[in-house]
């Protein structure tokens, strides 16, 4: 095995977990620019907490010191194990949603418009059905819907980036496991920086969200009515 | 033309073509063109939309604001964790009736500019998605019409 193969991964998790650990060390302090948004009524309860907002990241709390880094590994594992069975689950669904982000710069812009446009749509159908219907627990689940999407599509994005470093490094054939655990700790870093994370975690969303509804939730295929459009029985095609 | 082409189209059978190839080909051109000028006109569509729908949106929103911002929320960092659990249906009824009132106090107090403005938006991002989601016809002349 050339040293590359090591050499590569390893200053990639070094990174990372200096990110990590650096975050932790970082006090942050609530932002006052986001004062106008913290007093909004029915929001502020829900999302942006009284006195929270900056101490919380995309994936957790910014604790302080030692506490940090533990709750940092603790919420690592649990973003990585849960993920890993996913992966065993719908392993199919998530290589199509993996490789429909490695097709190039332009079909990484079209999956990211698609991604906005899809969250926009939802929030719109969402406010639409919570001014129309009263209490319709259909606007929670398309609000469960966006939450998956972008779920399956950070999913398939550390499997991609994974996948990236691994051939950086030359290893030609990696475990998807290794792929997984390798990604999943560089978008976990990147989160983890203060306010930055959450913009970081945004835009990697976006992407995902936008290739996990470009491939139908991992299922393949175009955006048709062709199956169901199909006379007779057995008659269904991919 | 590379050799591998000339090479594979030498292989090619010399029956004569069907007779209505022309006729096929020209009503595939036809069908792909208005194809686009209907994708076109959806697009336009939705520009329209989503115009019309953010001014409807900018004309209502001061008074919407105000009434998010006056109409009492559900302020779930009132319930404590002791109250979850030792009434936990109690809790939820209670919270879910709130959520109900202030739905309610919401709806009613909202304009119809508002939610004809949320409409337009939705249908136009909609439209914008689905045109996004129709991959790119292949320069090859051929095509998939599902």
């Amino acid at each position: 095995m050339s040293a590359k193969k090591v050499i590569v991964p390893s200053l990639i998790i070094a990174a990372c977990i200096a990110v990590i650990v650096l975050s932790s060390f970082v006090s942050v302090r609530p932002l006052s620019m986001f004062s106008p948004f913290r007093a909004r009524e029915p929001f502020a309860p829900f999302v942006f907490g009284r006195e929270a907002w900056g101490r919380i990241g995309p994936f957790g709390w910014h604790l302080a010191g030692w506490r940090g880094i533990a709750s940092a590994v603790a919420a690592y594992s649990f973003l990585y194990l849960a993920s890993l069975l996913a992966l065993f689950a719908f392993p199919r669904h998530l290589r199509i949603v993996r490789d429909a982000l490695g097709r190039g710069i332009n079909e990484g812009f079209r999956l990211f418009g698609i991604g906005v446009l899809y969250g926009l749509a939802l929030l719109f159908l969402t406010a639409l059905g919570l001014f129309t219907f009263v209490a319709s627990p259909l606007s929670l689940l398309l609000l469960a819907a966006l939450l998956l999407a972008v779920w399956l599509g950070l999913m398939g994005l550390a499997l991609a980036i994974g996948r990236g470093i691994n051939r950086v490094a030359g290893l030609a054939q990696s475990s998807p496991i290794f792929d997984l655990a390798l990604g999943t700790l560089v978008f976990f870093a990147l989160g983890c920086i203060p306010i930055a994370g959450w913009v970081i975690v945004a835009l990697l969303g976006t992407l995902g969200a936008g290739a996990a509804i470009a491939t139908r939730f991992g299922a393949g295929g175009a955006w048709s009515l062709a199956d169901f459009n199909v006379s007779g029985e057995g008659g269904s095609h991919e | 033309m590379s050799d591998r082409l000339d090479e594979l189209l030498s292989r090619l059978p010399v029956d004569q073509p069907a007779p209505d190839l022309t006729s096929r080909i020209s009503a595939a051109v036809a069908r792909r063109r208005n194809l686009r000028a209907v994708r076109r006109r959806m697009v336009m569509l939705a520009l329209v939309c989503m115009v019309i729908g953010l001014m409807l949106i900018g004309v209502s929103w001061p008074a919407a604001a105000e009434t998010i911002a006056t109409t009492r929320g559900v302020d779930v960092a009132s319930v404590s964790l002791e109250d979850i659990l030792a009434a936990p249906v109690e809790v939820l009824v209670g919270l879910f009736e709130l959520l109900l009132t202030w739905e309610a106090n919401l709806v009613e107090s909202l304009s119809h500019a508002l939610i004809l403005g949320v409409l337009l938006l939705t249908m136009s991002a909609f439209v914008w998605l689905a045109h996004l989601l129709q991959r790119p016809a292949p320069l090859n002349g051929y095509s998939q019409f599902t």
